[in-house]
């Protein structure tokens, strides 16, 4: 009934600005969201089907058992989630403020620090720190994998709320709606979607970057890539990139799945 | 040079005053508004209406302080506003922007709920007052309350801004060219609208626009504003199109000021000629007796009701062969009503048989008639009355002058 609607008026612009993570748009049946998990699926069984077949030495045997494995992807997810939930804490408030008017003196300034954070290669920051100060372990890589996702949260979260209509926030400011409440009960919820699409390519450029933590013995399934080069046992490399890769893609698929639900209905 | 606009004592109370207002923008060598005094009285729609940048939506914006004043005094209901709370102000005062600005994310319901419930009133009022407002704006409830703005079209969109803009009962609205953005089908009927849901509300409202016909159609009273919202005439449309108060004023209205003088009075403003009638079934000689009296060429035939049946001609009377007075000549065309105005007689008589247009009552009983020299006559009536009110109303000014000098304390 509303359908028509809705696909008339679906085709107004969205993406105001190059380089911000895209929103996704289409409706989906629920065959659709059963996709990817059943792909994902397949290729875990392939993987393991692909390690059976395989005779396995010592040294596999050590890298490629389900205690080792699950040890790692945890650790894995670990290291996503908590950077992700500080980039998060941190982006989206600074976000706010330096779409604020009053702070358009340091805009600039600030965003050429959250840009340098995504320039420097995370391995020298992880690197660095270990070197330099001898701060490794969990701790440290958040603060890489942090200094590295920022940016897309931060941008996005600025587009975000610099998209919304003027005039929705004038006619909200001119029916009586204090500052605060335009910011939480407007703007905000119409800068969702861009925000999630921000956080979305956060998780997954943190799924990637977090198998460089194994350098800094903050574990991960870097740790099992590592091993398998170091030992050039190559099922236990393919093992272990194969994991991360569908860590990555699911990752992605909930996110995506976060966005759908938790964007305002109406937009 | 005084920037005043005030307005007679006929007029209503005063509910908003502006006194000395003045905008002026950093970097900008001349002020956007230039010390402006206006009185608003209460329950009319004053038209703040000048060519773009002349600073009257900036006027207008000073108001709820959208737009803060450099110096001067706002004075809503007789309270002084100029340095209150600007969110409780704007609570009390509906808004109306062109682009509406309703907020997408919520439903049209929740989009008129705004102000009540910033103002506290309780659930059950304000879904009863949601109710009320979609009905007042012509829009089911049941159908449009859980629908999102953009399921709506560009007219509902604007019908919904009006409503939210009422829905704290505010005396005031600001309206910033409401419908400016709108098709001018759909733009004529929600003018139309608005005015009749006026007639009910008789909110006092601002209305900013650049276009003179709907300040024309919508306004009762206009301020023609020049460049730093200076006042280059304040009075109703009426007068403004009758006797322009300058050249800046004149050309403002343009061409065609008569023809649009005329879209202000009706019909059963000026009084009706009479035309030779016959009664049907009358003989055609004392027709034609009745045709020589009068120096028309034609008569009208009525029935027994008095409704106009046919123009009947001499010619048509030599040609008729007997046959009765309903079934030769032409029928009646151009058949207006009292309450038509004086643009749309003229337009059905231009083209009507013998350049007359032909009024009935509400059940069609013949009144009179109405021809080009009426309606010019009445013109040149209306514009020497207008004259002479504008020279009375500068001699009254001056004596308000002084009175105001001697009393104010």
């Amino acid at each position: 009934m509303t359908t028509s609607t809705e696909q008339s008026l679906g085709a107004e612009a969205t993406a105001p600005e190059i380089g911000m993570a895209p929103i996704r748009r289409e409706h989906k049946t629920v065959a659709s969201y059963l996709l990817m998990p059943v792909f994902l699926a397949l290729v875990c069984l392939g993987l393991y089907l692909y390690v059976q077949s395989k005779e396995l030495d010592t040294i596999e045997q050590r890298a490629l058992n389900a205690s080792r494995l699950g040890t790692a992807v945890w650790e894995h997810v670990q290291l996503t989630v908590v950077s992700t939930i500080f980039v998060i804490l941190i982006a989206i408030p600074l976000g706010v403020f330096l779409t604020r008017p009053f702070t358009r003196r340091f805009r600039g300034v600030l965003l050429t620090v959250a840009n340098i954070g995504q320039a420097l290669p995370t391995i020298g920051v992880l690197a660095l720190f270990a070197v330099g100060f001898l701060f490794i372990g969990f701790k440290a890589a958040i603060v890489g994998l942090v200094a590295y996702t920022v940016l897309p949260v931060l941008r996005n979260t600025m587009v975000g709320l610099q998209q919304v209509d003027e005039n929705v926030l004038e006619a909200g400011r001119g029916m009586g709606i204090s500052k605060m409440g335009v910011l939480t009960r407007i703007e905000l919820p119409l800068a969702v979607p861009i925000i999630l699409a921000g956080v979305r390519t956060a998780l997954v450029i943190n799924v990637g970057t977090a198998a460089l933590a194994t350098y800094i013995n903050a574990g991960g399934l870097g740790d099992i890539i590592v091993a398998g080069l170091s030992t050039n046992r190559l099922t236990v490399q393919i093992t272990g990139a194969g994991l991360t890769a569908v860590l990555a893609l699911l990752v992605d698929y909930l996110a995506g799945i976060a966005e759908d639900v938790l964007r305002p209905k109406g937009l | 040079m005084t920037n005043i606009g005030t307005v007679d004592g006929t007029a209503g109370r005063i509910m908003i005053r502006l006194e000395n207002l003045r905008k002026e923008y950093p970097k900008e060598p001349k002020p956007a508004v230039d010390d402006l005094t206006l009185e608003i009285p209460e329950g009319e729609i004053v038209i703040l209406v000048g060519p773009s940048g002349c600073g009257k939506t900036t006027t207008m914006k000073m108001i709820n302080r959208i737009i803060e004043p450099t110096s001067g005094r706002i004075i809503v209901d007789d309270k002084d506003v100029t340095h209150e709370d600007p969110d409780q102000l704007r609570r009390r005062i509906g808004y109306v922007i062109q682009q509406i600005g309703l907020f997408p994310h919520q439903t049209i319901a929740e989009n008129i709920a705004t102000v009540p419930k910033l103002l506290g009133w309780d659930a059950k009022r304000i879904d009863a007052r949601i109710d009320e407002l979609l009905e007042t704006v012509s829009m089911s409830p049941a159908t449009y309350r859980n629908r999102y703005p953009k399921q709506l079209s560009g007219g509902q969109r604007q019908r919904v801004g009006v409503a939210r803009a009422l829905s704290g009962d505010p005396a005031v609205m600001l309206m910033d060219e409401p419908f400016g953005a709108i098709d001018p089908i759909t733009r004529d009927r929600l003018q139309n609208e608005f005015l009749r849901l006026q007639a009910e509300v008789r909110k006092t409202i601002v209305f900013v626009t650049h276009d003179i016909d709907e300040a024309i159609k919508m306004g009762d009273r206009i301020a023609i504003l020049q460049e730093g919202s200076r006042i280059a005439q304040y009075d109703t449309p009426e007068q403004i199109l009758t006797a322009p108060a300058s050249d800046f004023v004149a050309d403002f209205i343009g061409a065609g000021a008569s023809l649009k003088r005329l879209n202000l009075s009706r019909v059963r403003d000026i009084g009706l000629t009479q035309w030779p009638t016959v009664q049907l079934g009358t003989e055609p000689s004392e027709v034609i007796e009745t045709l020589r009296r009068s120096d028309k060429g034609a008569a009208l035939v009525l029935d027994e009701a008095n409704h106009p049946r046919r123009w009947v001609s001499a010619l048509d009377l030599q040609r008729a062969d007997g046959r009765p007075l309903d079934q030769i000549g032409l029928p009646p065309e151009a058949v207006v009503e009292p309450q038509a105005t004086l643009n749309d007689a003229l337009n059905e008589l231009i083209t009507a048989n013998y350049s007359v247009a032909i009024v009935v009552d509400a059940d069609g009983t013949y009144q009179g008639i109405v021809d080009i020299d009426h309606i010019n006559e009445a013109i040149r009536g209306m514009r020497t009355v207008a004259r002479a009110k504008a020279r009375a109303g500068l001699a009254e000014d001056r004596d308000d002058d002084l009175l105001t000098k001697g009393t104010t304390p």
